[in-house]
């Protein structure tokens, strides 16, 4: 598995449901129990969690979107997932499989 | 930036108060049959004809709408939704549309390999209905022999497989003296409970299961038992006051397994047919003019404004039901408030 931060691709959790409510994901986790109303970037972040996507790729149309610079999208990027992995929401690809949890 | 906003109780609630404000249905309790195998002397549901039902395709197609409408919850419910030969066909459906799963169930139809692929669904929760801590009681209730063991086997087999079950039941002077114990045996087995009292007549208008309510002393003492009302230790109970409507938005839906559309299941005024719309928005207008036209009538109605309001959880389906109005006053609901007065003032 890469170790670069941009090469890191997520997966939403399958067991998740999720709906858009105006402009905002929400999300439940049946494993947890637990509800989640993401903000705006955060949102747009796990709309573009189709399990192929990069963090570069997803940093990337983030820093189109919201007017922030390249590096500062990867981070928050990067950690916004990291978060959600804490979570139990996302998986990072290559790992979930070494996870009996997913 | 991107992080949670909010987590846990109150995501929900502000996902809910969002899906008010944008006028989405963020719920909905899908009653795919009324035919059921057991004959439960206070359940309020009657008939039951198959032939009335939606098709698989036309539960598909409404599952397809919900989602479109931006629904997240949906309850299967009945009857027994397991008695739908469909009913996994469904679930799966539900499942893989995202949505969060939750099924009512009697759990007697839930065998090994039932219990396998409902936790395949990774359902949120699975309310199984027990009324007694025995046998003889929970049986008596269903008029079911051999149902108890059943039902208390498929709230076990799900337990084992990490699904959160819901142990659901109705304090009634049949089960008043076992409602301790159901709650014991349900904490024992790793299962949340929700209990009420509350009895509805059938939805014909059949008054049998009402002489099946509590009388005022029991009433009094679930009233005053702190786990069923919530309360903490040396805290207030909950306000359950909820408004003249309870909380009746187009936030939560009812469906008939016909399609019909209601505000809730409980209350049975038809605001569309899901068959017949692509949106659930396409009858906002009608649902709206309904919720607005009881909250206004109610908060008119001079009982409404009495010295109880506060402990007031009054149904609109329930008061239409028993007393002929869902806007007028709801003799369960003013026994309960004025007892709960009486509680509070202890």
């Amino acid at each position: 598995m890469s170790s670069r931060a941009e090469d890191r691709v997520f997966a939403r959790a399958p067991e998740c449901a999720f709906r858009e409510i105006d402009g905002e994901a929400f999300i439940v986790s049946p494993k947890t129990g637990e509800a989640h109303l993401l903000n705006p970037t955060g949102s747009f972040i796990w709309s573009k969690l189709d399990g192929a996507a990069t963090a570069g790729m997803i940093a990337e149309a983030l820093a189109g979107e919201f007017d922030v610079g390249a590096e500062t999208a990867l981070a928050d990027v990067s950690e916004f997932l990291d978060e959600l992995g804490g979570l139990e929401l996302v998986a990072e690809i290559g790992q979930e499989f070494n996870d009996v949890s997913y | 930036m991107g992080e949670s906003e909010e987590r846990g109780g109150g995501a929900l609630e502000a996902a809910f108060e969002k899906a008010k404000r944008a006028g989405l249905t963020l719920s909905a309790h899908f009653e795919l049959t009324r035919r059921c195998n057991l004959r439960c002397r206070h359940c309020y549901v009657c008939g039951g004809d198959e032939r009335r039902e939606m098709s698989t395709e036309q539960v598909f197609r409404a599952l397809d709408v919900l989602a479109d409408s931006g629904t997240l919850f949906v309850t299967f419910t009945g009857g027994e939704p397991l008695v739908r030969r469909d009913f996994f066909e469904i679930a799966e459906r539900a499942a893989e549309k995202n949505f969060a799963v939750r099924i009512f169930t009697n759990g007697t139809l839930i065998d090994e390999a039932a219990a396998d692929r409902i936790a395949a669904l990774n359902p949120l929760e699975v309310g199984i209905s027990v009324y007694g801590a025995t046998a003889e009681t929970h049986d008596g209730i269903t008029m079911s022999p051999g149902s108890f063991e059943k039902s208390v086997a498929a709230a076990r087999a799900l337990l084992g497989r990490g699904v959160t079950v819901t142990v659901k039941s109705v304090i009634m002077k049949p089960n008043f003296g076992e409602y301790g114990a159901l709650i014991d045996m349900a904490v024992e087995m790793g299962a949340k409970y929700v209990f009420d009292a509350t009895v509805f007549p059938r939805d014909d208008g059949g008054r049998e299961p009402l002489e099946l309510r509590l009388d005022d002393d029991m009433l009094w003492e679930t009233l005053r038992d702190d786990r069923l009302t919530g309360r903490k230790p040396g805290k207030p109970a909950p306000d359950v006051c909820r408004g003249p409507v309870c909380d009746l938005s187009t936030a939560t839906a009812g469906i008939s397994p016909e399609g019909d559309i209601f505000p809730c299941l409980q209350l049975r005024k038809r605001v569309g047919n899901i068959n017949e719309i692509g949106r659930l928005g396409d009858v906002r207008d009608a649902w709206m003019d309904i919720i607005s036209g009881l909250t206004r009538e109610t908060e008119n109605e001079k009982r409404y404004n009495c010295e109880y309001k506060k402990y007031c959880a009054r149904c609109p389906g329930l008061a239409e039901l028993e007393d002929g109005s869902a806007t007028g006053p709801s003799q369960w609901a003013c026994r309960a408030a004025r007892l709960r007065a009486k509680a509070k003032m202890e």
